[in-house]
């Protein structure tokens, strides 16, 4: 009794641990065959499946939460080519309430980056969330780059209108749009729990909650989008 | 002319091993049946990420089928080879067939 309760754990813990990973029934179907395979085997061989097709399906999950970061900030601020450094002079040249906003923007479109590289490595090309991610994220360093005179604003709010309507003419497009701004959201609160902890009055984050943001606003950031946008397509565990 | 994707000689193999175990195919049988038959030892996750790729190519199909107690209640997933499967297998083995023709691989008299 004792034996078979233990199996049973064991296999509802294995059935948990692969639903991080694939659907819950394909988690289901996949250990219901480790059990049927290898009936009379050790715990050992068990787990080395598990943790094989663990491995195999989170592969692109892993590979994304570590490339995105860095390619995303890398694109983030390959788009500020033309007035970066001039972004503070253009807004007032000093720390006006519009440097903020532009510093928000900035900000905010590496999160869009980081979310499009990570939905293109998790989920692939066809997806809707990457095609959404890309779209704001282009949308948000063209904002960064031309926020400036009154011609400029108008136009990119009318892009931004354009892009709001074209999200929630489907339905598709519009559990997409979710998951993509609650991700942005999960990585902006995470940066900004990060920034209020610090007390450098130098820069945005203390030397510690720099070190954390580099690993925390990813992986908040690449949790939200898988969690958020289960419904929003089928999560094949191919494009796992 | 469209363009195709190339089988791969693993794909080929599972897609075999669908066919022949007709509605029965799911997991387990499969990875027993390319043992017995190709004398090869599969790992789950070579298995299962095959399955899906062909699954996702449109060259499989699949369904939930009967749960069983050495499964502990969870259901198995069958799978069926397309049309379109068919299709691509056998162009696959036709392109291997007349690459064979005429060789003389074994330097006795030609079979093929």
């Amino acid at each position: 009794m004792s034996k078979k309760k233990d199996k049973m754990d064991k296999a509802d813990f294995a059935e948990w641990l692969l639903h991080r990973v694939v659907d819950p029934d394909r988690a289901s179907e996949l250990v219901g065959d480790q059990l049927e395979a290898h009936p009379n085997a050790g715990q050992f061989r068990f787990w080395m499946s598990i943790t094989q097709l663990f491995l195999i399906f989170s592969r692109r999950t892993i590979l994304g939460i570590v490339v995105s970061p860095i390619a995303g900030s890398l694109v983030a601020v390959a788009f500020l080519i033309w007035d970066t450094p001039q972004a503070p002079k253009w807004l007032g040249g000093s720390l006006t309430s519009l440097v903020h906003l532009w510093l928000c923007m900035f900000a905010v479109s590496i999160l869009l980056w980081l979310a499009t590289v990570f939905s293109l490595v998790r989920f692939g090309w066809r997806s809707t969330r990457t095609g959404i991610a890309l779209m704001a994220a282009v949308l948000a360093s063209t904002s960064t780059n031309f926020f400036r005179g009154e011609i400029s604003v108008v136009i990119l709010t009318m892009l931004w209108a354009g892009f709001l309507v074209f999200c929630i003419s489907s339905k598709t497009r519009r559990r997409a749009l979710g998951s993509v701004s609650g991700a942005i959201l999960a990585g902006w609160l995470t940066g900004f729990a990060l920034a209020v902890s610090s007390h450098d009055p130098n820069s945005v984050f203390g030397k510690w909650q720099g070190l954390s943001a580099l690993f925390l606003i990813p992986l908040v950031e690449c949790g939200a989008m898988l969690s958020l946008g289960r419904k929003s397509e089928s999560a094949s565990p191919v494009s796992s | 002319m469209t363009k195709q994707f190339s089988l791969g000689e693993f794909e080929q193999i599972v897609l075999l091993a669908i066919l022949r175990l007709d509605d029965t195919a799911y997991g387990v049988t499969i990875q027993a049946e390319i043992e017995s038959c190709a004398g090869r030892k599969t790992t789950p996750g070579a298995l299962y990420t095959t399955l899906d790729r062909l699954e996702q190519k449109g060259l499989l199909s699949a369904r939930s089928g009967e749960s069983t107690p050495t499964r502990g209640g969870r259901a198995k997933r069958f799978y069926s080879v397309t049309k379109e499967g068919r299709s691509r297998l056998v162009s696959a083995q036709a392109a291997f067939h007349r690459l064979l023709g005429g060789l003389n691989l074994l330097g006795g008299e030609s079979h093929v």
